[in-house]
């Protein structure tokens, strides 16, 4: 006789090829468009190539937050996957929608206190790891 | 024994109120109210589950040509935290009010509380309600969030459904109902919730063939309440398994026939709304025109808490079963 936790394993859908595929697709689409959009500051504004990633990537989380106001993005996302998940759209995105969800607890409890519930996390390790990386560098350079 | 008999509990009448996205699959043109978006004409979620609410109990009244003080009592239940829904929903009424949660399974508990005030003649509304907005909001994400969803999630039901219970003879009858047992098998993916609340429905259907000495050939239909059609496939196994030679072409799950025909909501709809709308809009005409005679109603509750699902627990569930017969 089988036991429940057998019997689910079996039952449960694997996982779809498709959704590899598509999140190659997806991912590959934003890299396309944020180089596209670099290539297009630095050609018809004065800003360097290293200079021309940061209003890059504030043009793709506009971009996202927009497309997540408009309701359009988790149909997007449920399609593509980790390919706009992973790249900054992913970040952008949680901000954005906590933000949103929250607009009727109002300005301080609602936006303020919610708008990190999911990229919070992101944050602190991301903090916490350029800490760790930058002490081993000061280390390694100065010994 | 968890099987208790009822002899004089009858179905006086039932309405319902659902949004457009429940009027497109098995419940097309049988919900008494369909609003045209999950707002419901309001400023938030939260609220939209409250009107839904409060809109059937209206429906119900309207149709049975009662007034809200002629009820004894209402027993009413829903997913938000605090029973929110609930309390806030109805506080403006002068009736009692029994607030009650048993996650999806909510329906049948209500139905099983109201049947013991429902004497003497009294009558008792029973009434339960879900949102998919904002019960995303509150067990997942938020609901713009890019995520994208595990195969195995069901999707909840917006709208909610009222039945008025009464001890004076009507053509639908309640016959028996027998109370679950909280199960935890330590399962833990809280995306199935199917697959958790199986184990429930098989605990509480064997349980009650066991204390009445009946079998799935007793009863025209068995429903579960919003297994999906991963929890309904793995019930199935489990009583093949357990050694039950039955037919089981009569055990049907409430949540994959909701969304029939909608592959955006994965294994089906979940939710107290779900087996009640189902009940309310498919299963109680039936038994009342006389087209089916019997129906064993066993709504499933997974009891999970976000909290505790990220403390590493596993997901207890549970389910509740009520005998609708046709009175003869």
């Amino acid at each position: 006789m089988k036991d429940i936790n057998t019997i689910i394993q079996e039952k449960k859908p694997k996982p779809k090829l498709s959704n590899l595929i598509f999140a190659f697709i997806g991912g590959a689409t934003v890299s396309v468009l944020g180089q596209f959009i670099m290539d297009m500051i630095v050609r018809y504004t004065d800003l360097s190539k290293s200079e021309a990633v940061t209003p890059m990537i504030i043009i793709i989380i506009a971009l996202t937050c927009l497309l997540t106001g408009l309701g359009v993005y988790d149909k997007l996302a449920t399609i593509f996957g980790a390919g706009l998940f992973i790249p900054i759209t992913g970040f952008a995105n949680s901000m954005c929608s906590s933000a949103l969800e929250s607009k009727h607890e109002g300005l301080v409890y609602g936006i303020g206190s919610n708008i990190f519930k999911l990229a919070g996390s992101v944050l602190v390790y991301g903090v916490v790891a350029t800490y760790l990386v930058g002490v081993v560098r000061f280390i390694y350079e100065n010994l | 024994m968890r099987t208790y008999k009822l002899d004089s509990t009858y179905v006086l009448n039932y309405a319902t109120a659902a949004t457009i996205n429940e009027d497109k699959g098995e419940l097309r043109g049988k919900l008494d109210t369909v609003f045209d978006d999950i707002y419901c004409d309001e400023k938030n979620y939260e609220l939209a589950e409250q009107k839904l609410m409060k809109t059937s109990i209206e429906n119900v009244l309207k149709k049975s040509n009662l007034r809200l003080n002629d009820l004894e009592l209402i027993v009413s239940g829903d997913l938000m935290n605090q029973l929110m829904t609930t309390y806030y929903g109805l506080r403006h009424i002068s009736i009692p009010v029994i607030g009650i949660y048993s996650a999806c399974s909510s329906s049948a508990l209500g139905l099983i509380i109201g049947s013991n005030y429902a004497v003497n003649g009294k009558k008792v509304l029973v009434t339960t309600s879900s949102h998919y907005a904002a019960a995303e909001r509150q067990f997942r994400y938020p609901n713009e969030y890019g995520l994208q969803k595990k195969e195995v999630v069901t999707t909840t039901t917006s709208g909610a459904g009222s039945i008025i219970l009464t001890s004076k003879k009507h053509p639908i009858q309640i016959e028996a109902y027998t109370l679950g047992v909280i199960q935890d098998f330590n399962y833990k993916d809280v995306n199935d919730m199917g697959g958790a609340m199986s184990i429930a429905a098989y605990d509480t259907i064997t349980t009650h063939f066991k204390d009445t000495n009946r079998s799935f050939k007793d009863y025209d239909y068995v429903v579960t309440g919003d297994l999906g059609s991963l929890g309904l496939s793995v019930l199935k196994a489990l009583f093949k398994e357990n050694g039950y030679t039955d037919s089981l072409d009569n055990l049907v799950d409430l949540g994959t026939m909701i969304y029939k025909g909608c592959p955006e909501c994965y294994m089906g709809g979940s939710g107290c709304a779900c087996s009640m709308l189902m009940l309310c809009g498919k299963y109680l005409p039936m038994i009342e025109n006389g087209k089916i005679n019997s129906l064993l109603y066993v709504p499933t509750g997974a009891l999970h808490n976000p909290i505790a699902v990220f403390q590493k627990q596993s997901i207890p569930s549970i389910a509740h079963a009520i005998v609708f017969r046709k009175a003869v």
